[in-house]
């Protein structure tokens, strides 16, 4: 055998052995592959955020820490010098190597999987890129010439970690995205609509834990921390009406992104407080808001669990409620140049009970717009309510029931959406819902039936 | 010759790289590595049996083998010792679906611990 098919038959067989040794690779979206956990640990059914998964967005996209990772050894610092037995001294050496207490300069501890260049440029470990995208298949009753409509709905890049849990950051771009959210129009309800549609939905950083203070700064492209739960986080398709309805020719819904500065923090363990400032191109005022949220049992906002007696059953121990409340005032026109304005709040409250493998959610939101129509300056009232309940029916699989109820200036709109989704436990980046929404407006009836195919990877 | 020599020299070297943990018997590799059940007491074989089945319905044995031969949870970093394996059992008992009882917990909560006790000798 000459030299060189040697050498490629060894160059070959390395590949093999590194092949056949290196860990699989996990093909799930930027957290899990950045954490190496699973969907699971952060949604109940992706993307509706469990206890957990709240805990990391509210802090940052970082773990919460309860306790510093203390080093075995003694942290004293060891003067290791002089001359004598070139052995003993090197041991003397090693101790006062191992002994060296560890800071918050240090890598990682615990990380298997974590390389210590990349942590020391302060990059993420993993790439962290995701796409999402959602395949559509619709039945509209009220369609004039096309009642079954399968169609792409939207493709989504989606991209967030942490530099060194210091900055967080998220990034959510719509590549593609088609549709309405109008069952008398179109067959394909969108979830992001003009003017969000193909464009930068999301995009903000968070300056965690502010000068050493609790205070996270989030500045950017983002959805206001209004509401308990942000627009992508639930289980079915379509939004609460009471953070998704829009007045007029106003395109302002608590659910929207905007140009914006927050801070937050948790309190006393329990006390959720966000306020922010929003810049609106064509406004010469900043729109400001706030949230406050209290939660009641369960693990605490620092992933914290609660003390439990584990000899003696009691049903409060998976109880937990969630209360919060929210405000926000602001001013909107039709176009730059428009001096027609719209000053508008909203205000709103939810509450999130959670009784083990059930959970209701309650929302209600009131509205008052000055001049939605940018013209005739004839005010809008709005007050809407929702009620869902839902239920873990086995591990990858929930079902759900919402009624909505909307009077905007006397006209009543009810909405009832059943809903069932399913995520298999195997492959927990894919999701399949099956959604039903009759809407009953003004005499008037529209049947739509939805199923939605969602996979992130 | 040479080349057998190569290659006998690449799995002594494939030998040495494997991680060895001595004081926590382990089966497995990778996703199956699992813990040896020899090394489990004849009172605590009910609570690895609970063990074995449960808790990886929902993740694999590795994380907890791993948890518990360094200290440390894989997933969050933070220490995994006594304090936190009690922790653990609460968060998966309340869990929706976990299928976990408060027995089945305490169970296994006292077999982490004794696992603990076990990865700390010398």
């Amino acid at each position: 055998m000459n030299k060189m098919p040697r050498q490629i038959f060894l160059s070959l067989l390395l590949l093999l052995m590194a092949l056949f040794t290196c860990e699989s690779a996990h093909a799930i979206p930027a957290f899990s592959r950045e954490h190496n956990t699973e969907c699971a640990t952060c949604h109940s059914i992706f993307p509706e955020l469990n206890e957990y998964g709240d805990v990391f967005l509210k802090n940052g996209f970082v773990w919460a820490k309860h306790a510093k990772v203390e080093p075995a050894t003694p942290s004293a610092k060891v003067e290791v010098g002089g001359e004598g037995d070139p052995r003993v001294l090197e041991k003397l050496k090693e101790a006062a190597a191992a002994s060296t207490p560890q800071n918050e300069a240090a890598p990682p501890a615990g990380g298997v999987h974590k390389s210590e260049p990349l942590w020391l440029a302060g990059l993420p470990q993993t790439v962290p890129l995701s796409l999402s995208a959602t395949l559509n298949a619709s039945y509209n009753d009220d369609a004039a010439y096309d009642k079954v409509d399968l169609s792409t709905r939207a493709v989504s890049l989606l991209a967030g970690g942490v530099f060194r849990d210091k900055l967080g950051f998220f990034l959510k771009y719509n590549l593609y995205a088609e549709g309405n959210f109008e069952p008398a129009v179109s067959n394909t309800p969108l979830n992001s609509d003009s003017p969000y549609a193909k464009d930068m939905e999301e995009f903000y950083l968070v300056w965690r834990n502010t000068l050493g203070t609790p205070v996270n700064l989030k500045a950017g492209r983002f959805r206001p921390q209004l509401s308990l739960w942000k627009k992508s986080n639930k289980v079915g398709i379509s939004d609460f009406a009471t953070t998704s309805y829009r007045v007029g020719n106003s395109t302002f819904s608590t659910d929207s992104p905007e140009d914006a500065v927050e801070a937050s923090a948790v309190l006393f363990d329990r006390l959720y407080l966000a306020a922010g400032v929003v810049d609106r191109n064509g406004q010469d005022r900043n729109e400001g808001y706030g949230h406050l949220s209290v939660k009641f049992g369960g693990s605490d906002y620092h992933a914290r669990e609660p003390e439990m007696d584990l000899d003696n059953e009691n049903i409060m121990d998976y109880v937990y409620l969630v209360v919060g409340g929210y405000g926000y005032t602001g001013s909107n026109s039709g176009s730059l140049a428009s001096n027609q304005r719209n000053n508008f709040y909203r205000a709103g409250a939810d509450l999130d009970l959670v009784i083990k493998n059930a959970r209701l959610k309650l929302a209600l939101a009131r509205g008052e717009d000055k001049n939605p129509d940018f013209a005739s300056h004839v005010k809008s009232v709005t007050d809407v309510y929702a009620a869902q309940a839902g239920y873990m029916v086995t591990k990858d699989m929930v079902a759900q029931l919402r009624y909505e109820y909307q009077d905007l200036d006397g006209v009543i709109t009810r909405r009832y959406i059943p809903t069932m989704a399913f995520s298999p436990n195997e492959i927990q980046n894919v999701k399949a819902t099956l959604e039903y929404q009759r809407i009953e407006s003004q005499g008037r009836n529209s049947n739509l039936g939805l199923l939605g195919i969602r996979v992130a990877f | 010759m040479k080349l057998m020599k190569t290659m006998v020299l690449i799995g002594m070297l494939a030998l040495v790289a494997t991680p060895v943990h001595a004081k926590l018997k382990t089966v497995g590799k990778g996703d199956k590595l699992g813990f040896d059940p020899s090394q489990v007491p004849t009172d605590m074989k009910g609570a690895f049996e609970i063990m074995k089945v449960k808790c990886i319905q929902c993740h694999t044995m590795e994380r907890t083998v791993i948890a518990i031969q360094t200290g440390i949870a894989p997933v969050t970093g933070q220490p995994f010792d006594k304090q936190a394996t009690k922790a653990y059992g609460i968060k998966m008992l309340r869990k929706p679906k976990s299928n976990m009882t408060r027995e089945d917990v305490k169970q296994v909560v006292n077999l982490m611990n004794f696992l603990i006790d076990e990865s700390a000798k010398p």
